[in-house]
């Protein structure tokens, strides 16, 4: 009899109704492959054009927490296009009163400490337990000539296949900026589309951290064993901004380690200034893969965090804060569009550029003469297609 | 060697022509429906396509079709590739491209870019897939994505 065997890719509700049973292919490489002859230009599948949306659409869609619309507003909102823009900005306008209800948690530590991992058994305890839970997760590595790998979801196996659960990872787009717009305005649509909880994965690198706490109400800094000497200078920066440290990987062997990081970690917090007036950040340890520890943060630390914030009146005060940094994260975006994309100072940034690397052109006079070019712009039509914010 | 990198310059600028007029890079998810063992190496075919200049969306292993067509919507890219499976491509092909009419997202574009056998490209053409990664020829794997992408998008 033939071996055959159910593909892992049918859904385990599918049992009944689907009959496909796959017989084992023959195994082998792929050598002497003919394959180059292939027409790849061929295309027997009809062409169906992506559907057009209107800010109505948008905004209905969003209210009603279609899951669809919700996401092909956030890549209106992460789009680079001018065109884009307008329709966004008329959307988050109309979602605004929506908007502001959630629990924003931001979460950030070096690469490989396990903050998807923890996303992961936090986001799950959390659509348990009844909440809708919004994951972004800001990927800064990508560069101008690169694209992104965007690898955050492969951590959250079980998180992604919950109802209640939106995990969006997102480039960073490369330098044409306005990084923080994006992330806080995804943030805004998610809860008009109903999340409760939003939790803003970004790893500590360059200024995404900075970002990141501009927008969240908790700021969770997850960190391992081993720090040691490290801890010093390098991580205060953002040990300053955390609400809490997290000793991640507290389990097996390391258990023991992760107590000694632990105190380690609490003896240099008494030093610094807490992020958050009226609150002390103190560490924690947990393990995101057993799980143990993350019920008594969310709990015991995190929620405590929001009833007292929310009496004495904190967090009502950081919020307003933020939406200032909004208003001025936009102000410079709108310089920083109109600087790099003016026709003059393109006309002679190559120019310049290489005089100062060749050694011709001392920097500061550099400085100088890209400025006088900028001055010289014309502004007119270049300002509508770079920086929408000129409008009306 | 050097006529290779010349190659990736000139599907890199394709990539930013894209972009500039989507807003965006173009974005692809790999999906994972076997398991590591029987597979064509995803990490090199996601470094390939990231260095092109295209957004890379990474799925755990061991998905279903209504897992990885929600996720695609989730994440909103503009093609899937199908880059592991256990046994044979037909059938799930087939159920991914009904999954997607369901939510009427045809014009999300379906790709190959795991190890086929040759003598299946053509039934993968007819069942609608857009773009097969024959050869490891991931120039030709790209233009393919590209002008797929510019007849559905502008
Ligand atoms: N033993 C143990 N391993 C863990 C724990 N949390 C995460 N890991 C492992 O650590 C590795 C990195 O985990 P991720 O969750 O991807 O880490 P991350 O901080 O999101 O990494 P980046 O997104 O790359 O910055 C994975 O192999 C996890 O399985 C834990 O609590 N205990
Ligand atoms: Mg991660």
């Amino acid at each position: 009899m033939t071996e055959t065997y159910k593909p892992e890719w049918v859904p385990e509700k599918d049992d009944d109704k689907f009959a496909c049973r796959v017989m084992y292919g023959v195994k082998g490489g792929h050598e002497g492959m003919p394959g180059s002859n292939v027409d790849l230009s061929r295309k027997s599948a009809p062409v169906i054009k992506r559907s057009k949306m209107t800010v109505d659409d948008y905004v209905e869609g969003i209210i009603k927490g279609d899951r669809m619309t919700l996401s092909r507003a956030i890549t209106l909102i992460e789009s680079n296009a001018a065109a884009h823009f307008y329709i966004a900005q008329q959307v988050i306008q109309r979602l605004l009163p929506y908007t502001g209800k959630s629990t924003r948690v931001g979460i950030t530590g070096v690469p490989g400490a396990g903050k998807s991992t923890f996303i992961e058994a936090l986001g799950n305890q959390l659509c348990v337990e009844g909440h809708r839970v919004a994951v972004l997760a800001v990927d800064p590595s990508s560069t101008v000539t690169k694209g992104s790998i965007l690898g955050d979801k492969t951590r959250m196996e079980t998180l992604s296949r919950q109802k209640n659960a939106f995990i969006r990872p997102s480039p960073s787009g490369g330098t044409l900026g306005g990084l923080t717009r994006k992330s806080r305005e995804t943030l805004l649509l998610c809860e008009a589309a109903g999340y409760d909880t939003i939790l803003v994965e970004t790893v500590g690198v360059g200024q995404s951290e900075t970002t990141v706490r501009s927008m969240v109400d908790f700021f969770l800094y997850v960190v391992i064993t081993g720090a040691g000497d490290e801890l010093q200078g390098m991580k205060k920066g953002v040990m300053e901004l955390a609400d809490a440290v997290l000793i991640n990987k507290a389990d097996g062997d390391n258990k023991r380690r992760a107590m000694v990081t632990r105190a380690e970690y609490a003896r240099i917090l008494q030093f610094l200034r807490s992020a958050t007036e009226k609150w002390e950040t103190r560490a924690y340890t947990c393990s995101s893969v057993t799980g143990a520890g993350i019920p008594e943060l969310w709990n015991e630390v995190i929620m405590k965090f929001f009833s007292q914030g929310k009496e004495n009146g904190v967090l009502s005060e950081r919020r307003k804060h933020q939406t200032l940094s909004w208003v001025y994260s936009m102000v410079e975006e709108h310089l920083h569009n109109l600087f790099y994309r003016s026709p003059s100072v393109l006309a002679c940034k190559d120019k310049i550029e290489t005089d100062v690397v060749e050694g011709k052109l001392p920097p500061t006079i550099a400085v100088q003469k890209l400025i006088a070019e900028y001055a010289k712009t014309e502004i007119g039509d270049y300002i509508k297609e770079t920086s929408p914010f000129a409008i009306k | 060697m050097k006529a290779k990198i010349m190659f990736l310059q000139e599907v890199r600028n394709s990539v930013d022509d894209f972009a500039e007029r989507e807003g965006r890079r173009p974005r692809i998810m790999l999906a994972n429906f076997g398991f590591a063992e029987n597979n064509h190496d995803i990490t090199e075919t996601a470094t390939v396509l990231a260095d092109m200049g295209f957004d890379v969306d990474m799925e755990p292993w061991g998905r279903t079709y209504i897992d990885v067509a929600q996720d695609a919507l989730d994440n909103d890219v503009h093609v899937i590739g199908i880059n592991s499976i256990k046994g044979e491509y037909k059938s799930l092909v087939v159920k991914l491209l009904e999954e997607l009419a369901s939510y009427d997202r045809e014009d999300i574009m379906l790709v190959i870019s795991g190890h086929i056998e040759a003598h299946n490209i053509k039934e993968m053409y007819e069942l609608g897939v857009s773009v097969v990664l024959v050869d490891n020829c991931y120039e030709k794997f790209a233009k393919g994505i590209l002008s797929g992408l510019e007849t559905i998008l502008f």
